[in-house]
């Protein structure tokens, strides 16, 4: 089928597809070879295995799928007309990107430690200055109440408590 | 036939009850009121909203937590058109085709009255095509309970392989990420026998990938991601008079009244072809109307009709998208893959025998979706003036708050740790993958409809005593006749939806 791309970025020469390609294959490959170690064999019920499915018949059906789906993108490749979206990128906006990724990590490594409502202050200041915030005081505003708001509104009117802060264990709306 | 439209009754009964109808009008009155607050934010989409906020709905009855992520969906979509008619800027894609004329009324002095005919047709369109959709579930379902096994099994096939070919990229692509999320869904236990596989020694994925942090990492942290690539100190910086600007008349819209109801229909006929979707849909329904009018030199100058077209178009796609959901358990798109989420995560399975099993609560559901249009009505209304200030929050305050809303939502549903990861690490897969031109619809349907493939496909084996080809050939032709036509309606379905993608990327570059 033909190409729905954007610009001619890499007709006919090894491109960003092919690699994907490749990677299918590969993984593919490593997924029927794992198969047999990584799926856990059924129990014989009265020396018999239990009718159905064999475990391995799905996927081993996937990995042979990924190698058919990774064969057919190289063959497309040569032909699929795609900018690399990823290489055009500017550096303001891998930086923005790679900053943005590190906030993610930072809050599913903080959150359960710190509490919901410090982890969430640290993050929104941060994050908020880093995008351009300046009006320093909406911005104290938005990232002290909104996390305190929101954690009671879920505390008090769902029942659900998100981690709590580990300083003052007996504040609970904190 | 009796049973289901006894259900139906049933249903409004549910609805209806005195001691909810108040609570659930309350749900899908703030879910509204969220959806066009998120629409009307460029750069925050309704699928965003949807996902960050399902985690609010597995708190919930059923009863208010799905008319509450409906009305997200309502009011996401309209909303969208609030930054698309006053400052150019579609708030969602679905939004796109109403630049076209939006703007143009705004610069006259018409921004109210053209926010106001985008409401009336969104509603509308909205309206018509779920009175459909009630009606067209009753045959399906039927139809539906009929099928065993191997005719669910290949319809789940059908419905994979038509997503990966009518999504937003090569068709060799979507099947690609549909075999990443077959293999994702493949980890933790097996379906059938509850057997431990590809685990890799980690004890945390002996549960395997939870459905919730993938969705919102997927589609709503990538999402941010994409949007964040530039910064911006605000969205808009205009000054924005709607609350004195000149109303709709009733004249105005009955002139619009046969464009509606043409944009209904196509809206209403795109919905239910699985992964094409509101965007499309709006374009096709600017175009008809543009085609069938006497002053086609009118469009895109500021023409009323132009933006009833695109706003009726694509807001008449919301119902019908549910049909194949309820009735199947297949989700047509990254909407209906959220609200098959909602729906799993409220004790409701869609597939085959939801409809027989909880018949009036999907009725009352339905029914619920049909009510939120009135609603619609008042509180879009209402609520212009106030949604028209809404462009104007700045991205640097909104983009970590979603970040929080993320988190705490993975969280509070099962308060695993692990999940977080998951919804990080998701955030940055449907990043890159977006980057590179993959869809990542393909991928969230696979990981949904896997383990029901993986099922259908066991029972098939049993029942065929070990001949399944003989068993397929001779005793389920229906399955035989699907498998046969999958390759060639998948062919057809992306062949359209390529030439409809194409027609709205050459129109969009024609308006610009």
């Amino acid at each position: 089928m033909s190409d729905t791309g954007d610009q001619p970025a890499s007709r006919g020469a090894i491109n960003f597809n092919t690699v994907f390609g490749i990677i299918g294959i590969v993984v593919g490959i490593a997924l029927f070879i794992i198969t047999p170690d990584q799926v856990e064999r059924p129990r014989l019920l009265f020396g018999q295995k239990p009718s159905g499915l064999d475990p391995d018949f799905f996927p081993r059906l996937v990995a042979i799928l990924f190698v058919i789906t990774g064969g057919w993108l190289i063959w497309r490749a040569r032909v699929l007309v795609e900018e690399n979206r990823i290489r055009n990128l500017d550096s303001e906006a891998i930086v923005n990107v790679i900053v943005t990724l590190l906030g993610f990590l930072i809050m599913a490594l903080v959150m359960p430690w710190l509490g919901f409502v410090i982890s969430s202050i640290i993050l929104l200041a941060v994050l908020s200055t880093f995008y351009g915030n300046r009006n320093l005081l909406a911005g104290a505003a938005v990232s002290i109440g909104v996390p305190l708001i929101f954690y009671n509104i879920l505390r008090v009117w769902l029942q659900v408590v998100l981690p709590q802060n580990p300083f003052f264990p007996n504040i609970l709306w904190f | 036939m009796e049973v289901l439209f006894g259900a139906m009754i049933e249903g409004a009964g549910i609805l209806f009850n005195p001691e909810t109808l108040f609570i659930t009008i309350l749900y899908m009155t703030g879910g509204l009121l969220l959806g066009m607050f998120v629409g009307a934010l460029p750069g925050l989409t309704t699928l965003t909203a949807m996902a960050i906020l399902l985690p609010i709905v597995f708190f919930l009855p059923p009863i208010f937590g799905i008319p509450f992520l409906l009305g997200i969906y309502k009011g996401g979509i309209y909303g969208g058109s609030i930054p698309a008619i006053l400052v150019s800027m579609p708030g969602t894609g679905a939004a796109v085709a109403t630049t076209f004329d939006g703007p143009a009324l705004t610069r006259k002095g018409k921004g109210r009255k053209a926010l106001e005919v985008a409401l009336f047709s969104s509603v509308a369109g909205d309206f018509t095509s779920d009175i459909f959709t009630i009606f067209a579930i009753v045959p399906i379902a039927l139809i539906a309970l009929k099928i065993g096994p191997p005719e669910l099994g290949a319809v789940l096939f059908l419905s994979l392989i038509v997503i990966s070919a009518t999504g937003s990229g090569a068709f060799v692509k979507g099947l690609l990420v549909m075999v990443l999320g077959l293999f994702i869904a493949m980890i933790g236990q097996d379906p059938i026998g509850a057997l431990s596989r590809f685990t890799f020694g980690v004890f945390e994925l002996r549960s395997g990938i939870s459905l919730l942090p993938m969705l919102i990492g997927l589609f709503a942290l990538s999402e941010l991601l994409l949007n964040i690539e530039k910064k911006a100190s605000a969205y808009i910086d205009a000054k924005l008079k709607v609350r004195e600007g000149e109303r709709l008349t009733w004249a105005e819209f009955r002139s619009c009244g046969r464009t509606i109801m043409r944009s209904t229909v196509i809206g209403t006929s795109i919905g239910i072809i699985p992964g094409v979707g509101q965007v499309v849909a709006a374009f096709v329904g600017y175009a008809a109307a543009k085609n069938a009018s006497k002053h086609p030199e009118k469009f895109g100058k500021g023409e009323l009709e132009g933006v009833a077209a695109a706003e009726a178009a694509n807001n008449a796609v919301n119902g019908p998208t549910l049909v194949p959901m309820l009735t199947f358990g297949i989700p047509g798109d990254n909407i209906t893959a959220i609200l098959l989420g909602a729906f799993i995560a409220v004790g409701m399975r869609p597939g085959p025998q939801l409809m027989a099993e909880q018949g009036p609560q999907v009725f009352a559901i339905l029914l619920a979706m049909v009510l939120a249009n009135v609603l619609f009505l008042v509180v879009g209304y209402l609520s212009i003036p106030a949604f028209a200030r809404v462009v104007r929050i700045p991205k640097s305050l909104l983009m970590p708050l979603t970040i929080m809303f993320a988190f705490a939502g993975v969280f509070a549903v099962r308060n695993n740790p692990t999940d977080l990861y998951v919804l990080a690490f998701f955030g940055g897969v449907g990043y890159v993958l977006r980057k590179f031109h993959f869809d990542v619809a393909p991928l969230a349907m696979a990981f949904i409809l896997g383990p029901e493939i993986e099922r259908a496909l066991s029972q098939t084996l049993s029942l065929s005593k070990g001949d399944i080809f003989g068993y397929i050939m001779f005793e389920r032709p229906i399955t035989v006749v699907i498998l046969v036509l999958t390759p060639v309606i998948a062919w057809y379905l992306w062949r359209r939806s390529t030439k409809l993608r194409r027609e709205s990327l050459g129109m969009a570059n024609q308006e610009e």
